[in-house]
């Protein structure tokens, strides 16, 4: 490690060019030792080229890049890369290395002895909840948010107090990236590291960011809290970004049916824990919905699944909606309950699902 | 046909052995030469099309007149055949070494730097396994590049299972040449088998999905 901990990164005047066009433009950030900084805007404007630019993935054409004070041209930039974990959306686990190989391989490059990185393996896995008997499993073996949770047990291995994320969660279905990001925003505090996250939802930004450092065509727009975003946006662009509220100005008249999601995906009739996994396995999925002659019985999560002996001790309650209930008092209702997902239902007969998002919650 | 007669009088057993262990010697060297080579290219692809062009003209000669051309050099008997194996081989085992070494997707390589692998290491734990897989299918085609050579080694008195061939033509016993020949023929079928079955693990263990 080259590091022990991060005071500070500094990008000072950063820019890239590719030919005539600037993908990042001129762009002065800091980064506390300790936050969590979302890098956010559209598709192209240079998020993953900035946040390259902090383990020399990318080298500026200008400008300099500084952490705890050290230019990092300086470093070694196999240690430098080393000292900070690197998650990123294509997950890129290597698929001839079981999950244990790929999280140890750091680790086993660093001369580790093998009952330390037995351990250390466990415990990572442990920690993104992941039933260790995965060990031995080949990548192609999981389903896209398994093999997710390994891409940030390995970026953890060394434990290197600073983390940059390039959108881990952009490929996945929209429940399971809830699942996931509820899962990160409760370790996040145990990681206790410096973490710049790439995304470009802004619910995720809101829900897992310290502060919000806002792009667009290369440039840094704007970067603060939250509530600075909201109270006082830079310019228009930044205003329509964190308020999307105002798409949901009308939430009176809204109903739970206007915004769910299309259940059809996620419902499956099974018998068995066994199908049940077989049939996420099949359709990359870690959460169904169970029916029985087409009336909702209650939903499952891969997790309760691995863990439970029976079917029926799997099984959560959800909390049910009608697709009449107002958007309002539907969120209210998740908010008091502390869910974060409702199924809607018509009768028996599941018909969405309601996922709360931070942006609505905020508003009721 | 008196299968047995044969197998005694011209001694199969001790032929046999002869063969596979020309064979053996001669897979042995093509396989260290040309993954050596293969590596060696990759670390410097300027050569490779210069390298392969010479391999590719090498392949063309007959492999008679290969044999021939090596006597004056290596006298009668193993080292000419041994040598002209190894000649025919190197093309497909460096050839895929080569392809799979620089043809491993872009974005593991990618994964590797961004993790902290330095060039060496990302050469050996990421590279080189996932070409195995392409590198078994070149030794497969070694295979019976060899075996044919090592076969035709017994015109120029290299022993193992051309020496009988030969004599059933000089006795023009048809027998001998059969039996022989069907011998020889089963033998590189089962050879090519174990080969096919190597690269199915390799394919299966370190191949892409
Ligand atoms: N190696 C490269 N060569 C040429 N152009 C590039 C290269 N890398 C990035 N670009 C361009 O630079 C711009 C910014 O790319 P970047 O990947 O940083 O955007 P991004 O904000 O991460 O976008 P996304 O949300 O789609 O991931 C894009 O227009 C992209 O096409
Ligand atoms: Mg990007």
């Amino acid at each position: 490690m080259l590091f022990n901990r991060i005071d500070s990164i500094e990008l000072r005047g950063v820019t890239k060019r590719y030919g005539d066009f600037v993908a990042v433009d001129h762009v002065d950030l800091e980064v506390i030792g300790g936050e969590l900084l979302i890098l956010i805007g559209p598709s192209g404007s240079g998020k993953t080229t900035l946040l390259r630019t902090i383990n020399r993935l990318v080298e500026p054409d200008e400008g300099e890049v500084f952490i705890n004070g050290r230019n990092v041209r300086e470093f070694d930039v196999v240690k430098l890369r080393r000292s900070i974990g690197y998650v990123i959306q294509q997950i890129g686990l290597f698929p001839h290395m079981t999950v244990k190989e790929n999280i140890a391989l750091l680790m086993r490059l660093e001369g580790w002895d093998e009952e330390e990185m037995e351990k250390r393996v466990e415990e990572l896995l442990d920690l993104v909840a992941l039933p260790r008997e995965f060990a031995e499993r080949y990548p192609h073996h999981l389903s896209g948010g398994q093999q997710q949770r390994v891409g940030l047990a390995r970026a953890l291995a060394l434990n290197p107090p600073l983390l940059l994320m390039d959108e881990p969660f952009g490929a996945l279905d929209p429940i399971l990236r809830r699942q996931l990001q509820e899962e990160f925003a409760r370790i996040k505090a145990a990681l206790g590291r410096t973490i710049v996250f790439v995304t470009h939802d802004i619910e995720e930004a809101f829900k897992l960011g310290d502060r919000i450092a806002i792009m667009r065509d290369g440039k840094l727009i704007q970067v603060g809290y939250p509530d600075e975003l909201v109270l006082n946006p830079a310019d228009e662009f930044v205003a329509k970004l964190v308020n999307a509220d105002k798409k949901f100005k009308h939430l009176d008249t809204l109903k739970a049916r206007d915004i769910m999601i299309d259940v059809e995906p996620y419902l499956v009739e099974a018998e068995s824990v066994e199908a049940v996994l077989e049939w996420m396995r099949e359709n990359d999925r870690e959460f169904a919905v169970l029916t029985k002659n087409g009336a909702l019985v209650g939903t499952v999560t891969l997790s309760s699944l691995l863990k439970a002996g029976t079917l029926e001790e799997a099984i959560d309650e959800p909390l049910r909606l009608s697709p009449d209930d107002s958007l309002a008092s539907a969120l209210s209702e998740m908010k008091a309950k502390g869910e974060f997902m409702a199924l809607v239902v018509e009768g028996e007969r599941p018909v969405g699902v309601l996922l709360a998002s931070e942006v609505l919650l905020r508003l009721v | 046909m008196d299968v047995l007669w044969v197998w005694e009088s011209q001694n199969l057993a001790q032929r046999t052995l002869e063969h596979l262990r020309m064979f053996g010697i001669a897979l042995a060297l093509s396989v260290v030469i040309g993954v050596l080579l293969g590596l060696y290219l990759y670390r410097r692809p300027k050569l490779a099309p210069i390298a392969f062009n010479v391999l590719n003209i090498l392949e063309t000669v007959p492999t008679l007149a290969l044999l021939v051309l090596l006597l004056p050099l290596l006298g009668l008997g193993e080292k000419p055949t041994i040598a002209a194996s190894v000649i025919y081989s190197i093309l497909p085992i460096a050839r895929n070494t080569y392809t799979g070494l620089t043809s491993v997707e872009r974005s593991y390589i990618e994964v590797a730097e961004a993790i902290g692998l330095s060039e060496r290491e990302i050469l050996i734990k990421v590279r080189f396994p996932l070409a195995l897989p392409l590198i078994a299918a070149g030794v497969r085609i070694a295979v019976v590049f060899t075996m044919g050579v090592v076969t035709l080694g017994g015109l120029i008195a290299a022993g193992g299972l051309g020496a009988p061939i030969q004599t059933g033509i000089h006795l023009y016993d048809r027998d001998i040449i059969v039996v022989t020949g069907l011998w020889v023929g089963l033998l590189a079928l089962i050879l090519d088998g174990v080969a096919a079955l190597i690269e199915r693990y390799l394919r299966g263990r370190y191949g892409r999905r």
